[in-house]
Formats: structure tokens, sequence, C-alpha cells
């Protein structure tokens, strides 16, 4: 009985080492697999900064990790191996294929097109843009120009004469079909001190002009600045000045943002280091003479946009109604 | 006989020398040159731009009168950026016919000029209504000057 006893406990001691090592052991692993040194891959690091997330694929039972709700924007690859630094999505190529024209911003310079593309454009604008058909050199292209145009009186002026008819500009713009209109207004507006007015109106002139050319890309383009010096010499307007152009520039390219059309910088094209049209550009600082007015239409040849590109899933509907208030403001002085 | 024969010769020479001193004092036609002469003259105020036959046969709007490009045969036209309404132009036909026609499209375009600007440059007014439209033949010439006189006296 004691034998059989002294053997009993000896085998129970044996099995209880051999258990306590065991489990000693699996401690040790875990204790291991816990405190282990993080894995050093470039991803890793991109993971966390981007993701916000120390998740690795072994937590995750080796799958593929799945994009955390506060990952951000990334929109591409969700692969741990993939996860390599890609291009931030300000940059505008990339966040243009994705997300469509951005108009909220000038359009980008692109590789030049021939006179000919300005074949089926219409030039809506003032004495500026008179000058600039006259002696650009565009060849090719319908006037319609009136001298003091405003936006204010766009669709009321019978500005335009026509085969001894006259026509205001809207008129005259629906007597044909065009692919481009590039609407330059703005300086004889400076005299106003209605920049609301000035905003609606020229929110009302875009959806005008998108109802009678739906299919035409239509352009803003934005002020080129005055040298207030040549005024003051010539014309002694003191109410053209640079600081309420910007004012307008940066109003024109809200409505262009809003009623989804290209805005075109044409005044960073043309300013000079103190804020003004260099002085060898015209003669009375409004007015370009001819190599501006070549340097312009440079600028419109690198500065195109496809109507697919800006409307790819079609013709965007102009509104029906003038915006609000635009009558009254739009007919107001300041 | 032959004192009448001298006196009737004589008769035939002097009207001939009459006839052939007339067609002599006839001015001559404008010339592209004669543009320039104006400005030597000092007949414009600014400095002013070239401008080409294709857009000087748009500016005039000579198609809307029947005339095509090839009527124009040559031109020289120099015009204001935009500061002034000074302009001078001589345009040369195919014909004094053709002519005629442009010469009644550059008064129109005076017209329009006045009704475009008398609110816009209100000053250069008297300019378009005091300005020279003017034919010899086959050619035309155009001046809106700050000197009219000055520029009339360069085209003599």
């Amino acid at each position: 009985m004691s034998g059989n006893y002294r053997g009993r406990r000896s085998a129970l001691l044996r099995w209880g080492a051999v258990a306590v090592l065991a489990a000693a052991a699996v401690l040790g692993i875990l204790i291991y697999i816990y405190y282990r040194p993080e894995p050093q891959e470039p991803g890793q690091a991109y993971r966390v900064q981007r993701g916000g997330t120390e998740q690795t694929a072994e937590e995750t039972g080796g799958a593929d990790p799945v994009q955390t709700p506060d990952a951000g924007p990334d929109t591409g690859s969700d692969r741990a191996s993939d996860a390599v630094p890609e291009p931030s999505p300000e940059d505008p190529a990339q966040s243009g294929e994705e997300a469509g024209y951005d108009f909220s911003r000038p359009a980008p310079a692109r590789a030049a097109v021939g006179n000919d593309y300005f074949a089926d454009a219409a030039f809506v604008g003032d004495s500026r843009t008179d000058g600039f058909m006259l002696y650009s050199g565009i060849g090719c292209g319908k006037n319609l120009t009136s001298n003091g145009l405003s936006i204010f009186r766009l669709a009321e002026k019978k500005a335009l004469t026509i085969n001894k008819k006259k026509y205001t500009l809207l008129e005259a713009l629906a007597l044909e079909e065009y692919g481009k209109v590039y609407l330059s207004l703005g300086v004889n507006e400076l005299g106003y001190c209605n920049d609301k007015g000035f905003y609606t109106s020229y929110c009302a002139a875009i959806d005008e002009i998108r109802k009678l050319q739906p299919n035409a890309v239509i352009y803003i383009q934005g002020l080129i600045p005055l040298n207030e010096g040549q005024i003051m010499d010539s014309s002694g307007n003191e109410y053209l000045t640079n600081e309420h152009l910007r004012v307008y520039n940066e109003l024109m390219r809200q409505a262009a943002e809003e009623k989804q059309v290209v805005f075109l910088d044409l005044y960073s094209e043309f300013v000079d280091e103190n804020g003004e049209l260099p002085e060898e550009a015209s003669r009375d600082g409004v007015h370009l003479v001819k190599e501006a007015c070549q340097q312009w239409l440079e600028y419109l040849k690198t500065h195109t946009v496809d109507f697919e590109t800006l409307y790819p899933e079609g013709v965007p509907a102009a509104e029906g109604e003038s915006p609000e208030g635009t009558a009254e403001d739009g007919s107001e002085q300041g | 006989m032959k004192r009448l024969m001298i006196l009737a010769l004589a008769l035939v020479l002097g009207l001939a020398g009459c006839g052939g001193k007339e067609e002599n004092n006839a001015p001559a036609l404008y010339a592209p040159h004669h543009v320039d002469d104006m400005v030597e003259a000092g007949a414009f105020s600014e400095e002013l731009e070239e401008l080409d036959g294709d857009i000087a046969f748009q500016l005039y709007r000579l198609e809307e009168y029947g005339l095509t490009r090839e009527d124009l045969k040559e031109c020289a036209v120099l015009r204001s950026a935009g500061a002034t309404c000074e302009e001078g132009a001589v345009l040369v036909f195919s014909d004094s016919e053709k002519a005629e026609t442009a010469e009644g499209a550059l008064k129109d375009y005076l017209q329009n000029q006045i009704e475009a600007n008398e609110d816009y440059r209100p000053a250069e007014i008297p300019k378009l209504k005091e300005a020279l439209v003017d034919r010899r033949g086959e050619s035309v010439l155009l001046a809106v000057a700050d000197d009219l006189e000055a520029a009339k006296e360069a085209v003599k």
C-alpha cells in the first residue's frame, strides 16, 4: 500500500512539474507575443499617420486590415502591402480626375490651342474686349462688344448694330449658336458702390447666357488690372482703382463657382509687382496696346477647358429665374 | 491763208495745253503713305496701333455693304488702342464704284462711333463730328484727328 502510494505521489509530482513547466512556457510565449517589438515597415508608420490606428495584420487574424471610419480620405487600396505614400488629395491633377473640374479655382494652364479654337466663340464685353478683337491677331470669333457697357445693362442697352439693326448684347448672342462664350465686363462698373448688385447681375448674366447657349463653354474673364497713374494723367477717373477691381475679381470668381463656369485669372497674368497694369501695356491705364492684346490672346489659348471635362454628365440646367433681387440690385447705383 | 493756218494751229495747241494743265491739277489718288504723312504732320495726339486689311474690312463692316475682301486692294490703317477715337485710314479699291460704296460705309461707321462714344468718351465727339471722309477715284481717306487741319495739309 505504502509503495503504491509513494509511486502515485511521485507520478503526481512529475505531472505537476510538467504542467507548471508547460504553463510557464505558454506564459512565456504569451509574454513574448505581447511585448515583441513592432515590425519596422514604411507602410506601418504611414498607416498610423493616415488612419490613426495601430492595428496590424496579425491582430486582425492575418487578413487585410479594414479601413476604420476615422481613416481619413484615403479612397485608394487598403492593402497593407500597398500602404505607401500616395499623392496628396490636394494635388489638382489627382483631384481633377477623381472629383471632376474644380470650379472654385481659375482654369489651369494646358497646351496651347490654335486660333481656330475661337472660330465658334463669342466675345461679350466692353471697349477693352473690342480692342482685343482688333489688335490681338485672333482673326476669328464674334465681336459682341460695346463701349462703356456694364453688366447692369446687358439685357436692356441696344448697344450693337448688326446689318443696320439694333440689338442688345443678349439678343445678338441669340442670333447664332456658339461653342464658347467669353464674358469680360466689370471695369465700367467700378464706379458703382454696389458689390452685391454686381454679383447678382453677373450670376443672372451667366444664367441668361446659358439659356441662350446651352452647349457653350462659358468663360468668365477676370479683370485685367489698371494703371492708376496713367488713368489720372488721361481721364482722371478716380473711381478706377485696382483695390475695387480686386474685389470684383473675387466676386466674379465666386459667381463662376456658383454657376459652374470657367474662371480665367487674367489679373495674375498682367499684374506687376506694384499690383498694377505695367505702363508699357497701355497708354491710358485701361485699354491695352497691341502687344498686351497679343499676350491676352496667348493666355486664352493656353487656358481652355473642354465641355465634356466641365460637364461629364451633360448640359447643366440654366436657372429659370434671375437670382433674387437682381433687377433691383442690378440697376441701382451706389 | 498761211496766217489762218498758223492761227488755227496756235488755237489747237493752246486748247490742248489748257487741257493738259487741267489734268495735271487733278489731285492724285490717296495712297497708304498718306497715313504716315498725317502722323508726321502731328495730326494725332497719341501713338496709334496698326491694323491689317482683314481687320479693317471687318472694322468698317464693308461686307454689309456688298463688298468683298478682294475688292479692297490695299490699305493702311492706324487707330487708337482706346484712349481716344483717333484714327487715320486709306483704303484703295479695285474701282471707283467700290470706293464710293466704301465711302458711304465709312460715313456710317463714323455715325456709329459718335453714338457709341457720346456717353463713354464725350470729349472725343468733336473729333468724330469734324472727321474727314474723302474719296479720290478708287481711294478713300478717313481722318479722325486731334489736328484735322494738319491732317488735311499732309494729304493735299
